[in-house]
């Protein structure tokens, strides 16, 4: 069962073109200037029911725009989509009520209203009756601890209390998908560490699934069981989290710590090598020399009092493979 | 209905905590009414106007700027303001009507403002001219039912305009030309005092439903303008909720919220 189906998804923009100076301006009013931008391109893409997905990539990729196709905000140019078995421009008002939405960069909420009353008035929206919307509101509030500012206006929480009533606010009407677009933007570590953690509770007992698009690598490592990246309007890879980290973590960076001030040249089989006093950083490609082969050489120099072996970081994981997709 | 009567409540509570504003409002209104009213007099001071007495008319100037200060929706500016940033996109993923939803939500601050504003002016009406001659209170019954629907047809027509958003860069020429339609044809001055061939046109413009109407009504009931006003301001309401219904539906499609 998918959440989502997209086949051959695009979408294309025509905007304005504006040229500078004051004789652009009077031409533009006889002959405007309209230029096409194919934001989406022939997207593929199918999400089971209850997975966590992480849709990325750079600035501009194309992820915003899909996500407003998918929740019924935008009209696709041409191609099928489906989300929970709906198509989101002909069903929007339906689709709604199965759907949740976060966007870190827009609130959702009524900021000259506590959040209290913007859960009463979600919960009329929805049309859920008084007994069940107390009881949702009641455990949102706890899971999400949101006792202490519930009844403060929105307009006067810090951004990580508003954020957090963002998200449980999302789920009072207790969507089967989740779509996050950049949920932890603007937050700090604890904060984001706490919001992750619901999610995934949210994921685990109810079943959501988690569509999310975040610059943060944590949130995807954290959160997301499949990465999709997107570059460019298309999709230039589909893989498991895991697989992101097996396949891609091709470097390691090797520091090892010498008993006497020694020092080398730099090696043919090292991708990057500095050496200071006593110490030498080293990072290797694991297809071209083996981690243990690479230790052997930089064991046999000296005596070695300390030695460490680290894997590159989802975000230079990620950095890489945007890097290789616009080489 | 409960999502929209929820909204409308919650606008109301809204209003009544930014209750400060009014104070400024209620003295613009008491200045607009004693600046018409010195007017008014030595115009009928000089010659006797056969079409309302002056009392009937500072009661009528009360009656309209009631309408003008207290229950003027300002629905175009954030219409234009949503679309504009976007944020119009967001509130579509709402399952509501977005029209009907913004209606309610203006509806509460209107219906707080028009209670305090008839109050003032009420007051003004008494302490100025007293009591119309001849005043049958029951007609106050379909002077504000007419009210609504002038309220609520001016709620429309600023949506309509704002919807235009969607479509040209800035509607709010439209506005303002609109908004000074309905100051001229009904509100500063009864169409009954316009040239007989400008007042034939306006009597079928709906600008003048909108505060002409209510206030003609109360402040000399009859039967049959009644029922001519209640036809038209309904039939004007059911035009313009039906091009805020289409205005939404094309503009829907024209939507390009693109970025992050």
């Amino acid at each position: 069962m998918y959440s989502v189906t997209a086949k051959n998804l695009t979408k294309t923009y025509r905007t304005r073109v504006k040229q500078p100076g004051l004789r652009a301006a009077f031409r533009a009013l006889v002959r405007p200037e309209y230029r096409e931008v194919q934001a989406v391109r022939g997207i593929d893409l199918q999400v089971e029911q209850g997975q966590r997905l992480a849709f990325i990539g750079p600035n501009g990729a194309g992820k915003s725009t899909t996500i407003k196709m998918m929740t019924g905000i935008l009209s696709p140019t041409s191609g099928a989509l489906s989300v929970l078995g709906l198509s989101p421009m002909e069903n929007r008002r339906e689709l709604s009520r199965h759907i949740g939405t976060v966007f870190g960069q827009k609130s959702q909420l009524w900021f000259h209203l506590p959040a209290a009353d913007s859960f009463k008035l979600l919960g009329a929206i929805y049309d859920i009756d008084s007994p069940t919307l107390e009881k949702r509101t009641a455990r949102l509030r706890d899971q999400f601890g949101l006792g202490d500012f519930f009844n403060t206006p929105v307009r006067r929480l810090s951004l990580g209390q508003r954020i957090r009533c963002e998200v449980a606010a999302s789920l009072i009407h207790e969507p089967e998908l989740l779509f996050l677009d950049e949920p932890t933007i603007g937050l700090d570590v604890v904060v984001k560490r706490e919001l992750r953690e619901r999610i995934l509770e949210m994921n685990r007992e109810k079943g959501v699934t988690v569509f999310l698009t975040s610059h943060d690598a944590g949130d995807i490592e954290n959160i997301c069981q499949r990465a999709v990246v997107i570059d460019g309007g298309g999709i230039v890879l589909d893989e498991s989290v895991e697989g992101l980290r097996t396949k891609h973590m091709t470097v390691k960076k090797l520091t090892v710590r010498y008993a006497g001030e020694y020092c080398a040249a730099t090696p043919a089989w090292a991708r990057r090598f500095s050496c200071a006093p006593g110490c030498v950083v080293c990072e290797i490609d694991t297809r071209r020399i083996g981690a243990e082969e690479a230790l052997g050489h930089l064991l046999s120099l000296g005596s070695v009092t300390d030695i460490s072996v680290e894997d590159p970081t989802m975000e230079q994981i990620i950095a890489s493979i945007f890097e290789k997709e616009r080489a | 209905m409960r999502k929209y009567w929820m909204t409308f409540r919650l606008g109301v509570t809204g209003a009544l905590h930014y209750r400060g504003n009014l104070v400024a409002g209620f003295a613009t209104y008491a200045m607009f009414i004693l600046v018409f009213f010195c007017l008014w007099r030595n115009m009928y001071a000089q010659s006797d106007m056969p079409e309302m007495t002056l009392t009937q008319m500072i009661w009528y100037l009360c009656i309209t700027e009631i309408i003008a200060f207290g229950a003027n929706p300002r629905a175009t500016g954030g219409v234009v303001q949503d679309v504009k940033n976007g944020n119009i996109a967001y509130q579509l993923l709402r399952p509501y009507n977005y029209v009907g939803y913004k209606y309610a939500e203006s509806m509460g601050p209107v219906a707080v403002n028009t209670l305090l504003f008839a109050a003032a002016g009420s007051i003004l009406g008494f302490c100025i001219v007293g009591p119309i001659t001849g005043f049958r209170p029951w007609t106050l019954l379909p002077g504000v039912l007419s009210m609504i629907l002038g309220t609520s047809l001016l709620f429309f027509i600023q949506m309509a305009i704002g919807l235009t958003a969607f479509f040209i860069e800035d509607p709010s020429g439209i506005g303002l030309v609109v908004g000074k339609a309905i100051s001229m044809l009904g509100t500063f001055l009864p169409i009954e005092f316009l040239p007989a061939g400008i007042r034939q046109v306006v009597q079928n413009l709906p600008f003048s439903y909108v505060t002409w109407a209510p206030a003609r009504l109360m402040v000399g009931f009859e039967g049959g303008l009644f029922f001519r006003c209640l036809c038209l301001q309904a039939g004007y309401l059911a035009a313009f909720i039906g091009l805020c219904a289409l205005l939404m539906r094309r503009g829907r499609r024209a939507i390009q919220a693109n970025g992050g």
